[in-house]
């Protein structure tokens, strides 16, 4: 009855949009070298679609980079790019210019502004003023490589937000009977998914799992109607934002650049943050696994035991969501009060409902080799054992490219005995270019040791180091003609593109193998994560169903 | 010992620094992409956290193959903190080929030393 009365608080509709919620949106962007224009456009398309859903601009904190005279990296504010002489690239290959978002911007992302705003933040939970605190945040990530499930938060300058800072703060906002909405877009950005784990009253999505490096907008370019240059924004808030864009009339970046979406699955005329980060998944490249709390959650508790169940590794049994909710509503309806179990339906429809609409997609048809009008359950099967037949042949065809790539290193490191025997013997009989450029070499890495060095000067050793570089290459290969080596080495570099060729045929295979199996991959993690979350629900500890019923609920809101 | 390696790897990639792969100073282990034509070894190519570093060593003359796209593996000596935009490095061998990989770590071991 406890546990049925705490899991029922989760479910408390809790006030929206004009009372009670707060974003903050986080761009650190480190210096301006790194502070891209797609952290610009990310958190101006997220502010877009809160403000389009009422929230009022006093309710969104955008803390970006060094505030509202911060500079972004525009490759095409200026035509500035310089190649650099010899292939060199340039330093100076960034150009700048001052952000287009200073009206939105409250004030910068140290960590200084991010701690005061944090008080803030907390002052307002405490005061009763707000209920629900969204938390976005773009830019590169910062790993922590002793654990990566707690990395950082990359903020202004050399800053950054450890992960016991940002659990504490949202600790704290659940103190005080606040909820936290957690939506990580950059790189590692799954190490949020602790956070929402280890606290009462939060949710979390990221756009990768905590190993994992995330992308921007890249080839799903080609899949958008309205015009959006390549690298204009990151993929996963991209896609989110535009799920959750309402049409308002208003000349938004948002009306701008996203196309219609039918992220609203379950047709209850809104979107949900859940709905959102499938819409993502479903429409981004498989490069990095988008998270999502719930499903992390079941996995990380139930994942190994739904494989090894009959009855959840039965395809027929994990989708066939009528018995498996009936299942589900048994052994709740004992614990729990009828809205709870209806709301919990709601959830899992919702989710079965994504899935189907995954599954009825003409090209993940046609690679599962499956027919629309054939039941879940079938699709389900073929669905396993393609994935099972491309892992397979993903595995041979890595131990054929790794068997290349041994054979082309034998011959890489021939290649380089030989052409170093040549440099050598030029050297000692004089040769004077061979001689002079070796020299410079060394003049130019000692110019590039200097800790004093300015950006300009270290382009220029670093162009002279380069030139003698290409220039020592040319020499050896000219001595190399009329070497006593020549036949020696042309059949090492014969070798070597008869690899190289074997090389690219077997990439070009592997490219096709990962597009064809790419809604394979990742249709199947859902599914698996599906089959963890029923798991849990039918047969998980009472503790395990409420904290899944919390995330779910988290999951489920609306802005 | 591998808990220690993890342990003084976390300490190489300092958590005060800003970006993903910013390097202090030591030796490391890596994997990239090597541009030929520009001498420059690219820590996670085509991520939001790409690094180029630009190599300087005896090998970098003929160790390495004329084609671009390769990736390999290899040991670098960084003397000058390595910043966002990138940096200077000593190349000290090229420890073989590798596979290219779009978002695994690039950094597979290290230990402090002293900059120069």
């Amino acid at each position: 009855m406890i546990l049925a009365l705490i899991a029922l608080q989760f479910l408390t509709p809790i006030a929206h949009a004009d009372g009670g919620t707060e974003a903050i949106i986080l761009s650190g962007g480190s210096d301006k070298m790194s502070n891209h224009v797609r952290y610009e456009n990310n958190t101006r398309i997220f502010h877009n679609v809160l403000e389009e859903s009422g929230l009022p601009r006093s309710s969104i904190k955008v803390l970006f980079n060094t505030g509202k005279d911060s500079e972004v990296v525009d490759k095409d504010s200026k035509n500035e790019q310089t190649e650099g002489a010899y292939g060199v690239e340039s330093v100076f290959r960034n150009t700048f210019r001052k952000n287009s978002i200073p009206y939105i911007i409250d004030s910068a992302a140290s960590l200084k502004d991010v701690e005061a705003q944090f008080a803030r933040t907390q002052a307002e939970v405490e005061g009763g003023r707000v209920k629900r605190v969204l938390f976005f945040t773009t830019d590169h990530g910062t790993p922590n490589t002793n654990n990566y499930g707690q990395s950082y938060i990359t903020l202004a300058g050399d800053d950054t937000l450890p992960f016991d800072r940002q659990n504490s703060f949202v600790r704290g906002l659940n103190d005080k009977g606040a909820k936290a909405v957690l939506i990580g877009t950059q790189c590692f950005s799954g190490h949020n998914m602790a956070i929402a784990l280890k606290n009462p009253n939060a949710c979390a999505f990221s756009s990768a799992n905590p190993t994992e490096t995330s992308f921007a907008l890249d080839e799903e370019t080609a899949e958008i109607s309205k015009l959006v240059p390549r690298g204009a924004f990151s993929s996963y808030p991209y896609f989110f934002s535009c799920a959750l864009h309402r049409d308002n009339g208003a000349e938004t970046l948002a009306e701008q650049t996203c196309d219609p979406a039918d992220a609203d699955v379950n047709h209850d005329g809104k979107v949900s943050f859940a709905e959102a980060h499938y819409y993502a998944v479903s429409r981004m490249d498989p490069y990095s696994v988008p998270q999502i709390s719930s499903q992390v959650y079941a996995q990380s508790v139930a994942g190994d035991k739904a494989k090894a169940d009959p009855l959840f590794a039965a395809p027929t049994e994990c989708f066939a969501p009528e018995s498996s909710l009936g299942l589900f509503a048994q052994e709740m309806g004992k614990l729990v009060a009828p809205a709870l179990g209806s709301a919990l339906k709601d959830r899992l429809k919702m989710k079965f409902a994504v899935l189907e609409k995954l599954f009825d997609q003409p090209s993940l048809l046609k690679a599962i080799k499956a027919k629309k009008e054939e039941s879940s359950a079938v699709k389900l099967a073929k669905l396993n054992a393609e994935a099972a037949r491309a892992e397979a042949e993903y595995q041979k065809h890595i131990a054929t490219l790794k068997s290349i790539l041994t054979k082309r290193n034998e011959a890489r490191l021939k290649r380089e005995a030989i052409r170093s025997e040549v440099l050598a013997e030029l050297l000692k009989k004089g040769d004077s270019i061979a001689l002079r450029e070796q020299a410079r070499l060394k003049d130019s890495e000692e110019a590039l040791a200097d800790s004093a060095l300015t950006p300009a000067k270290r382009q220029l050793a670093q162009t002279v180091y380069n030139r003698s570089l290409q220039e020592l290459r040319i020499v050896v290969d000219h001595d190399l003609k009329k070497s006593s080596r020549s036949k020696a080495y042309e059949k090492v570099v014969a070798d070597i593109n008869r690899l190289d060729d074997e090389r690219k045929d077997q990439e070009d295979k592997e490219g096709k193998l990962n597009s064809a199996s790419a809604e394979v991959r990742r249709l199947k993690q859902l599914s698996d994560g599906y089959r963890a979350e029923l798991m849990v629900i039918s047969s998980g500890t009472p503790e395990q169903k409420s904290k899944l019923l919390q995330l779910y609920e988290c999951e489920n809101e609306t802005l | 010992m591998k808990l220690f390696s993890l342990a003084v790897l976390a300490f190489l990639l300092l958590p005060t620094h800003a970006l993903a792969l910013q390097l202090a100073c030591g030796e490391y282990e890596l994997v990239g992409e090597y541009r030929p034509a520009s001498s420059q070894f690219i820590l996670s190519p085509g991520t939001e956290g790409e690094l180029p570093l630009f190599l300087v060593g005896p090998q970098a003359v003929g160790g390495f193959l004329p084609e671009p796209g390769n990736h390999y593996r290899i040991g670098v000596r960084v003397e000058r903190k390595v910043g966002d935009e990138g940096g200077v490095v000593r190349l000290l061998d090229i420890k073989g080929m590798e596979l290219p990989s779009r978002n695994a770590l690039p950094i597979l071991s290290g230990k402090p030393g002293a900059c120069r």
